[in-house]
């Protein structure tokens, strides 16, 4: 079995649960996790070990990816809006958790699930979410502070 | 809840990928072969870029005037730096004096005067000796050349002092011997500049003599007609006419004859920098690193001081570039 192989396997789940927290859709994340690793396979000769872990690597992969969907959706959403007045967005899919939690998630940003995401799901430490969001370390953790704030508030009231 | 409890309930919720997604990873996997690592293109990229960056400073240490030649120093060097006289058509001025050697300075070819034409020539040599004493000699010497020609001084200025001089001298020379008037003169000295002048006299004189056989044909008819004071007036006129003519057309031919040679004799001025060390004198291998070496410094420096407002512009574009992409993703995750 080729390194990408391993890589494939042993990653494929935290990669796709990098992405329906980041998108909040289980089946958009999973087209988008199949994406992923479509792309990683062309780009796996310029994955460098030193530079971070394979797990690092398929999840910037992954999120470039998301990256590309949310714009070609944004652009969509534009032209179908100049058509046409805009429809009520669709009830994106739960991620298995209460009813509450549910409720709450969903009033927070991609961005700040993102965040959830890679220090709470994927357990990454501050540097290496970083690195991945391209920001300071004092910043991501501050954005993790704010998104878990804005749970517990919502949390707070909802119970 | 409790931000542990929160945390913990996040954690539980964690979904597995589906089996359709698994299989379709591991077919992926196993019927695609990743691309391989393309080495061995980065780095002869970089070797290409440096390469370039190194040509581009040589070639501005090349084209950049006095930017990177070293100043001649030696006694020779400095001589040959002085700067000559305009040269229009110039032979090579030799590296050592011939004066100072003992040699002849190599013979002067200067174009050659017509033999059929009439011209005004003229040529200035200037000549450099060793000393006060040699000046003079020179001096009288061009005086005898050009007289043993057929020639005449036309003036003569010589200042001489112990261990230096200087000598300004205008020769006539007939135009058909100036060839070997000018070759024997660059023998008394080392030739450090020549100039020569060539006006063509022959249309103008054609053109006077053109019209001296007209107005002679107008005197003619003139002379023959009935003469009345009017007539006469004309036959004055027109002699007067023909004769400042013939006078003009032979003051040219005349001065045509003689060329004229400017000789400009100096002594050899000393060296700017007399070196007493010794090292000076005996230059070994260490000199030619130490070239090297200094040659490396100045491109060094011109690679420093082009490439780094490069670099620095370079960078501070890319940062912009960052920071604007940075914003667009994070309005973008907001939205979402």
């Amino acid at each position: 079995m080729t390194g990408y192989a391993q890589a494939a396997e042993r990653h494929l789940d935290d990669v796709y649960r990098y992405l329906v927290w980041f998108t909040g859709d289980r089946f958009l994340a999973e087209d988008l996790a199949g994406e992923t690793f479509e792309r990683a396979l062309r780009l796996w000769h310029r994955y460098d070990a030193r530079r971070g872990s394979e797990r690092t690597w398929l999840c910037q992969v992954a999120r470039t990816v998301a990256l590309d969907h949310f714009r070609s959706e944004r652009r969509r959403q534009r032209r179908e809006e100049l058509a046409s007045p805009p429809e009520p967005p669709d009830e994106p899919h739960d991620h298995g958790l209460s009813p509450e939690l549910e409720t709450a998630l969903r009033g927070l940003s991609a961005g700040e699930r993102e965040v959830i995401a890679l220090r709470v799901i994927l357990d990454l430490d501050a540097a290496s979410a970083a690195a991945m969001l391209g920001i300071s370390v004092s910043n991501c953790t501050t954005r993790l502070s704010r998104a878990l704030n804005k749970l517990e508030e919502a949390l707070g009231v909802a119970a | 809840m409790s931000r542990p409890d929160l945390l913990g309930a996040l954690r539980a919720a964690t979904p597995a990928a589906p089996p359709e997604l698994r299989q379709r990873v591991r077919e992926l996997a196993t019927t695609s072969s990743p691309a391989r690592r393309r080495s061995g293109w980065r780095l002869p990229l970089t070797g290409v870029a440096l390469a370039a960056v190194a040509a581009a400073a040589a070639a501005a240490l090349i084209v950049l005037p006095g930017s990177s030649r070293p100043r001649a120093r030696s006694a020779p060097s400095v001589v040959a730096a002085q700067a000559p006289l305009p040269r229009s058509f110039a032979a090579p001025a030799p590296a050592v004096s011939p004066a100072l050697s003992g040699a002849a300075s190599p013979a002067v070819v200067l174009p050659a005067p017509s033999p059929i034409r009439a011209q005004s020539y003229g040529a200035t040599l200037s000549l450099r000796l060793s000393d006060g004493s040699a000046v003079a000699a020179a001096a009288r010497r061009a005086v005898q050349i050009a007289q043993a020609l057929g020639g005449y001084p036309q003036s003569v200025k010589v200042s001489v002092g112990a261990r230096s001089g200087s000598a300004k001298i205008v020769l006539r020379v007939p135009r058909s011997r100036v060839s070997e008037a000018i070759v024997r003169l660059s023998s008394l000295g080392r030739v450090v500049g020549e100039h020569v002048s060539i006006v063509d006299l022959q249309a103008g004189v054609d053109a006077t003599g053109l019209r001296i056989v007209r107005l002679e044909r107008e005197l003619a008819v003139a002379i023959h007609e009935p003469q009345s004071a009017a007539t006469q007036k004309l036959v004055a006129a027109l002699s007067t006419q023909i004769e400042g003519l013939q006078r003009a057309r032979a003051a040219t031919l005349r001065s045509a004859r003689d060329a004229t040679v400017g000789l400009d004799l100096g002594t050899v001025a000393p060296p700017r920098h007399i070196r007493t060390h010794p090292h000076a004198v005996h230059r070994g291998p260490f000199h030619t690193l130490g070239r090297i070496f200094r040659l490396a410094g100045i491109g060094a420096v011109y690679v420093l001081a082009i490439g780094t407002p490069l670099a620095v512009l370079g960078v501070l574009l890319w940062l912009l570039a960052s920071r604007i992409r940075r914003r667009k993703e994070e309005r973008l995750l907001s939205r979402s």
